[in-house]
């Protein structure tokens, strides 16, 4: 009785994930110039690559400041601990800074998490839906209705990314196309960043202290009732009123939301 | 499905190459003289993004093709209904020719190994796959191609051989075959059998479109890689398969060391002198 396929296919799975050749191996023909192993390997190998070239292209900046040799090795690891759950290739690699985080050999680049959330956050945003712009109309007619009740989004995609280094310096200069001083200074330069696409472009902004407040307030869902209060208990001292227009202008806020329909 | 609707593979004729990110600029500027595109369908899934502005551009002055590689045709999971729904989506908005994917799988216990693994070549198999090409056409509302894949392994439980196996399905879900000529080639040599024998035992009027592309000779065996220009034998097998075809729609795939547009543009215009010149078809008129 051949082995029916539902089996097959795990079995190449467990072989693929635990090196547990055995089962899938004893069904493959044994013959001609490679063994039933070596063909198996084939695929293996093929699986790895694709996705070790995946995390190369989502994470060229990383990319380059270890060296091909070092991040192909570091992916392996990584690919070998980190199945793939989407068809979409562009989905894989979410948690590849965490893993850099944790990742013994990485510990002497303290800004290379960092810079691969970036990059993330770069590769989100140029492949993300396209960002709504805020309905000024709209948005005036619910605020007189509701006032304070009233919460914002950002844009679709976007990502408040906050790090001790200057990460956004450290991706510019390493740009295929970039020209210039190439000297970045890691000591007291930590940036608040927010990463969006505003129509074809991806921007990375540095973001004001106040900024940052507000957009995170609004990214947790906090409406501005909640923001004030949150700002009091905090002691921030934050004009709100004058900021509001000026984070609809930037197109950071392309939406809002009702908190009392919710 | 309603097995009245009819593919609109006609609106592609003679050689076109397939669109790669690198070239969009290229064709958005230079308005090349392709008679149609095929695009990775996996790209493109995302509504908006620079990505899909490109193409929406390029289409706007070409006939497309859509191919994708993750359907996991031949998987046990059950299908991906929002990967479907997806690929619906796009083709609503391109109106491609034709939908395309492999006759394999690439997926199993929901994870994704993005590997065009083969199948083995069983009843079980058969029955198995035509049921979910059935489904995908119903979703889809149009029938589909399914395309031979490279392979480096086969089964000991295949009762046919792969000609057999993937006619049989084309019958009986009612779909069409994209014949990868290439991948024929890499085939017969890793699984030492006769390409034409392959050749010979497809269905003619099955086959709606040609893939030709280049392999890596790594000595053990060829792997496909789509990494360089078409190679000597696989354009023998190409003008052998253009016999028993005829005129059939033909693209050229470069997916790694991807070149210069005229490099392809070349290649792509050895297919259409081959074509012209076995078949006596007339060269498709450019739509440029």
């Amino acid at each position: 009785m051949p082995m029916p396929l539902h089996e097959l296919q795990q079995s190449f799975l467990n072989a693929f994930n635990d090196d547990d050749n055995t089962d899938f191996v004893d069904e493959v023909v044994n013959a001609g110039t490679l063994s039933a192993e070596q063909r198996l390997q084939v695929y293996k190998d093929s699986i790895t690559a694709s996705l070790v070239n995946t995390l190369a292209e989502i994470y060229p900046v990383c990319l380059r400041l270890v060296g091909e040799e070092y991040f192909h090795a570091m992916a392996n690891i990584y690919v070998k601990q980190t199945p793939s759950y989407s068809p979409d290739l562009g989905d894989y690699g979410e948690t590849f800074a965490k893993f850099i985080d944790h990742f013994p050999p990485a510990q002497q680049l303290p800004y290379f998490g960092d810079t691969a959330r970036l990059e993330w956050a770069w590769h989100r945003a140029f492949n993300g839906p396209d960002a709504q712009e805020l309905d000024f109309t709209a948005l005036s007619a619910v605020h007189e209705k509701i006032g304070e009740a009233i919460s914002f989004t950002l844009p679709e995609n976007s990502t408040l990314l906050a790090s001790d280094f200057p990460i956004d310096r450290i991706w510019e200069t390493n740009q295929p196309n970039f020209t210039g001083d190439d000297i970045v200074n890691l000591d007291n330069n930590a940036v608040r960043l927010i990463v969006w696409r505003k129509q074809l472009n991806v921007l990375i902004e540095q973001l004001t202290r106040d900024e940052w407040f507000l957009l995170t307030m609004f990214a947790n869902g906090l409406n501005l009732t909640e923001v004030f209060q949150h700002a009091a208990q905090h002691k921030i001292k934050l004009d709100i009123v004058a900021q509001l227009p000026r984070l609809a202008e930037r197109g950071w806020l392309s939406g809002f939301i009702n908190t009392k329909e919710l | 499905m309603d097995n009245n609707v009819t593919l609109s593979a006609d609106n592609i004729h003679g050689a076109g190459v397939g669109l790669r990110s690198s070239h969009y600029s290229y064709v958005i500027a230079n308005h090349p003289p392709v008679p149609w595109f095929e695009i990775l369908t996996d790209n493109y899934l995302i509504e908006g993004g620079s990505p899909l502005h490109n193409l929406m551009r390029i289409r706007q002055d070409y006939p497309m093709a859509m191919h994708s590689v993750g359907m996991s045709l031949g998987s046990t999971d059950p299908l991906n209904k929002d990967y479907l729904h997806k690929i619906k989506q796009l083709a609503d908005l391109i109106q491609p020719s034709v939908i395309s994917d492999h006759l394999c799988w690439t997926s199993i216990d929901n994870q994704c190994l993005h590997e065009l693994l083969p199948l083995p070549y069983t009843e079980e198999a058969i029955t198995h796959v035509v049921q979910r090409i059935k489904e995908v056409q119903d979703h889809l509302e149009q029938p589909i191609l399914i395309e031979n894949v490279s392979s480096y392994l086969t089964y000991k439980s295949s009762q046919i051989n792969e000609w057999e196996f993937i006619n049989t399905i084309a019958e009986q879900a009612n779909c069409y075959i994209l014949l990868d000529i290439n991948n024929i080639f890499v085939s017969a040599q890793n699984h030492n059998f006769a390409p034409t024998d392959y050749l010979q035992g497809i269905a003619i009027d099955r086959v709606k479109q040609f893939h030709l592309a280049g392999y890596t000779d790594l000595q053990t065996h060829l792997l496909d890689t789509h990494s360089d220009k078409v190679h000597p034998p696989v354009w023998e097998l190409y003008k052998t398969a253009l016999k028993r075809f005829g005129p059939v729609p033909t693209l050229l795939e470069w997916d790694k060391e991807i070149p210069e547009f005229a490099a392809l543009l070349q290649e792509m215009q050895s297919a259409q002198h081959f074509m012209d010149e076995i078949t006596g078809a007339k060269h498709a008129d450019a739509v440029a």
